[in-house]
């Protein structure tokens, strides 16, 4: 992984790849995430003119169709600067290790090799230049908080101690469930093939939770998120849950998200 | 032997997903999945400490392993050699038919009635027992757990626990109408039961028949590890043994498999050897008193020699310890028979497709999975399962998808190859996820929210509260 | 029939084409464990373990003492016919008997060719002891060996150059008593195999 260890902003320049999920359900990280990198003195700009990755066509098996999408992502990306921040290890897992047969034989290929090279997932990005000493301690933040390791962020980026050490640098500290690293469910289009499969699974977690005491759960993938906090709501239960990039933002969740420079 | 136990004849769901909604709803079933699989993926974490350091034990196994595969041929010859060398037959079956021949053959020429089986996963795949029986002999299963799955008539659902979805009183049950007399349901005494019951039929047996864990080349060695004796006593004690073997379960030497062996156990149970592991090199010699006269190796390729040379051929690595299984998250919901194939859970999702494609699971098992990749990760021999369960969704993907889903994922990519066509359909998304959570729908929203609210967006209520 | 030319004539226009894949030929390094352990204090806390019990005894003479007391009250004794044991009185003498009498054994003695510290092994061949049986079919069993024979790892065992003759016809590494969690994982012994199982090992 390639990009200056620069440990402050030094208003080097940043981008941001939001991901689709986060455009389509979720555009408050994308926000947070440029708010917060913005705060630690980076020039952070959202990518113009990128959609998605294609992860939900590539593993389905529709190759071709992922690939159609993931140009115009490429095409985008590779007019940015600096280091490539995605909010979301699936996304970033995609780029990352999966780009180079996606786009095998493809005139685009060494585009796409030079955008995984600036890739890096936001919890990544933050630990691996120490700036979660540059987080702004909050105080009377007391909820009790689970962290869910998501799936390609933990085993395709090895992403584990980043979240916790963040999320302990602004004075969060994290209760542990046993099931953290199991899969939430979701899956993808897993999760609308096999529905009753993949809501066991979210239950699970979700039990486990709630026997641990925690009020809050923190990851780093809006798609999981999504489906936990959907299935929790189906089930009544009272959790709260947040992406990395909003707790490390901080902004008050009941402010309305009108800062950011939504395109 | 024919269930003891009579049950209305219950019909199999074609589907994955109709089979897992039923196993969805046996509560009994799901606790035990949930207890057994714990407890031995708490096991194999401890005994995998036992190792200084069982990462590079693990890379030597998956080298050890590729290098068979790379000279199959060779090491399969030579093992072969050296085994006839010791008075063995070895027999070659290109599929289930031929295998079931050869053993029905031995059976005939040794005017076998019982045969006693040890557990055998390449049995399960040609169907030895209701072929043996078809043709008038007796077979009686000795593993204690596969035991009572053939009185229940039943097959395995774990490829180490075959009853694992069995409870103590679900077995009173069974050895109660086996024995015409209450057994159980305390533990002790059905085990009790299962060895005075089954010790006849080691000793009566005219032909043992176990599995092969790892055969080994440079002597003409078959290994077989196991933790009741049972293994030992099938192919100890009746005078003809017959070996199943898949063709890939070998090794070249003894070094090779002291570090196999190192792995097996451990991945499996959680143990830093089995109780006993059987390293037979023929049958009785001169001299000795017991022991089998003949000793049979059965050889089975059954679609095995498709996978190799193309990039499934890494499969073939598997040692069969069943740890991917133990650590899916999909195969701890729905337990083994969701999968309807004599092989489960991750690995059985991408071997069922390379062995049996035309199945209905070799079509679909490879969509049982949301990729979390933790198979891959607690694979002893390092298979990339996850990616052969990717790849396996890209060759099938075409064929297999419905016009709707295929039609579905053409026009999303045109849709999304543009920056207006993203930029209007992620914002109607936002807007319309109101009316999406309250109109009924169907297709893969219905799907959702068949069990899922559709969160709000933003950060204005990230409670969960309905 | 499919014929050995046959099938792996197949095998080979399979594989043929690739280039084989890690064909180094490099040795393999011996296993290494967490905890080295050795000698009759590491078997006997690795048999233990695994639910064995262990006495040591000076001589032959007071192993077959030993031998003795402990099998006394668990039925007929099995005895293998080997001259370490000749002071061991017994019921049946393997494999000076006949066949049919073995299974009525209720103990059986086995004069074992090593035992394995890092796993609680002990090692049975067919070529010493002349037979699978008086391990096998009694519910309680003995296995008499001397303390330096009981080697580190199972590498030591699987390692052995086997000379000419090769392996026995059956080479077992017995772990404790025979065990099964088939019902509910929960632990029961003796539902095959032996159930209760002892070392002698013979310190002098």
């Amino acid at each position: 992984m390639s990009g200056p260890r620069t440990g402050g902003g030094d208003s080097s320049p940043v981008t941001v790849f939001s991901t689709c999920t986060v455009d389509t359900v979720g555009p408050d990280v994308a926000t947070c995430t440029l708010n917060l990198l913005r705060r630690l003195g980076f020039d952070a700009r959202l990518v113009r003119g990128a959609t998605c990755c294609g992860q939900p066509a590539w593993n389905s098996g529709f190759g071709t169709e992922a690939r159609r999408v993931a140009r115009r992502t490429v095409k985008a990306l590779t007019r940015t600067e600096g280091p490539i921040i995605v909010p979301s290890g699936s996304c970033a897992t995609m780029i990352v290790h999966h780009w180079a047969e996606l786009f095998s034989g493809d005139r685009l290929a060494r585009s796409a090799a030079a955008v995984a090279d600036r890739t890096e997932e936001l919890s990544q990005f933050l630990d691996r230049r120490g700036l979660a000493d540059s987080l702004p301690e909050r105080t009377g933040d007391t909820a009790s908080t689970t962290v869910h390791d998501s799936c390609h962020g933990l085993r395709g980026l090895g992403i584990k101690g980043e979240s916790r050490r963040l999320l302990a640098a602004i004075g969060t500290p994290v209760t542990e469930c046993g099931t953290a690293e199991r899969c939430c469910g979701f899956g993808g289009t897993f999760s609308v093939k096999m529905p009753a499969v993949s809501a066991a699974m979210a239950d699970e977690k979700l039990d486990d939770m709630v026997a641990s005491g925690v009020s809050r759960v923190v990851g780093g993938d809006l798609s999981c998120l999504m489906q936990l906090e959907g299935r929790a709501r189906r089930r009544g239960l009272d959790l709260e849950f947040r992406h990395l990039a909003e707790v490390l933002d901080g902004a008050d969740p009941d402010q309305a998200a009108t800062e950011g420079d939504r395109r | 032997m024919t269930p003891t136990v009579d049950s209305p004849p219950v019909s199999v769901p074609v589907h994955f997903i109709d089979r897992a909604d039923r196993a969805l709803h046996d509560e009994q079933l799901r606790a035990a999945v949930r207890h057994a699989t714990d407890l031995l993926m708490k096991g194999r974490q401890v005994a995998l400490g036992g190792l200084e350091d069982s990462d590079v034990v693990r890379d030597e196994a998956r080298r050890i392993r590729s290098r068979v595969l790379s000279r199959l041929p060779d090491i399969l010859d030579r093992w072969a050699t050296n085994l006839e060398a010791r008075g063995g037959h070895v027999h070659w079956a290109t599929d289930a038919d031929e295998a079931v021949e050869i053993i029905l053959d031995i059976a005939r020429r040794r005017g076998a009635r019982l045969l006693v089986k040890g557990k055998s996963m390449a049995s399960e795949e040609i169907h030895l027992n209701s072929a043996l029986e078809a043709r008038g002999h007796e077979v009686v299963e000795t593993d204690l757990g596969e035991f009572i799955i053939q009185l229940a008539g039943e097959t395995p659902s774990h490829l180490i626990a075959p009853a694992i979805h069995k409870d103590r009183y679900d077995v009173e049950k069974l050895f109660t109408a086996d024995a015409g007399h209450h057994v159980g349901p305390d533990i002790t005494e059905e085990a009790g039961y299962a060895r005075r019951r089954l010790r006849s039929s080691f000793l009566e047996a005219d032909i043992g028949i176990s599995g092969v864990n790892c055969a080994v080349a440079e002597t003409g060695t078959i290994g077989l590890v196991e933790n009741e004796g049972n293994g030992r006593l099938c192919t100890s004690v009746p005078p003809v043994h017959i070996a199943i073997m898949g063709m890939e379960r070998i090794v070249e030497t003894w070094e090779d498999l002291d570090v196999i062996l190192s792995l097996l156990a451990r991945s499996a149970t959680g143990q830093p050897l089995s109780v006993y592991t059987n390293l037979i090199t023929g049958p009785k010699r001169p001299g000795e008193l017991d022991g089998p006269e003949e000793l049979h190796v059965v050889v089975l390729d059954n679609g095995r020699s498709a996978a190799l040379g193309t990039e499934y051929a890494e499969i073939l690595n598997c040692i069969r310890c069943g740890a991917c299984l133990n650590v899916c998250p999909v195969y701890r919901q729905v337990g083994g028979h969701a999968y309807d194939s004599v092989y489960g859970g991750p690995i059985g999702a991408v071997l069922t497709p390379l062995l049996n494609p035309a199945s209905p699971g070799g079509r679909e098992l490879p969509e049982a999975s949301s990729l979390c990749g933790a198979c891959a990760e607690v694979c002893p021999v390092r298979i990339p399962l996850d990616d052969m369960l990717l790849r396996l969704r890209h060759r099938d993907a075409r064929a297999d998808s419905s016009r709707m889903r295929r039609l579905g994922f053409s026009a999303w990519s045109w849709l999304w190859a543009t920056r207006p066509g993203y930029a209007l359909s992620t914002a109607a998304a936002r807007r319309s996820r109101g009316l999406a959570s309250r109109l009924p729908s169907r297709g893969w929203l219905g799907a959702w929210r068949e069990f899922r609210e559709i969160p709000p967006m933003g950060r204005r209520d990230r409670r969960s509260r309905p | 029939m499919t014929t050995r030319e046959q099938f792996l004539g197949r095998l080979r226009s399979a594989t043929g084409e690739r280039a084989p894949a890690d064909t180094t030929g490099e040795p393999v390094p011996p296993v290494r464990y967490a905890v080295d352990r050795s000698g009759l204090t590491g078997f006997t806390e690795s048999w233990t373990a695994l639910g064995g019990t262990v006495e040591t005894v000076t001589d032959l003479e007071a192993a077959a003492a030993a031998v003795e007391a402990w099998t006394a009250g668990k039925g007929p004794l099995m005895v293998v016919n080997h001259p370490d044991l000749a002071g061991v009185p017994r019921d049946i003498d393997w494999p000076d008997c006949d066949l049919d009498v073995a299974p009525d054994a209720g103990c059986g003695v086995v004069r074992a060719d090593a035992a394995v510290a890092q796993t609680g092994s002990v090692v049975v061949s067919s070529t010493t002891n002349h037979g699978r049986s008086v391990s096998l079919l009694p519910l309680n069993c003995v296995f008499v060996f001397r303390r330096d024979e009981i080697v580190d790892d199972p590498g030591d065992i699987l390692r052995a150059d086997f000379g000419p003759d090769g392996p026995p016809s059956q080479l077992v590494l017995i772990g404790g008593p025979s065990r099964s969690g088939d019902i509910e994982m929960s632990l029961t012994t003796g539902v095959h195999g032996p159930g209760v199982v002892h070392a002698v090992v013979v310190t002098g």
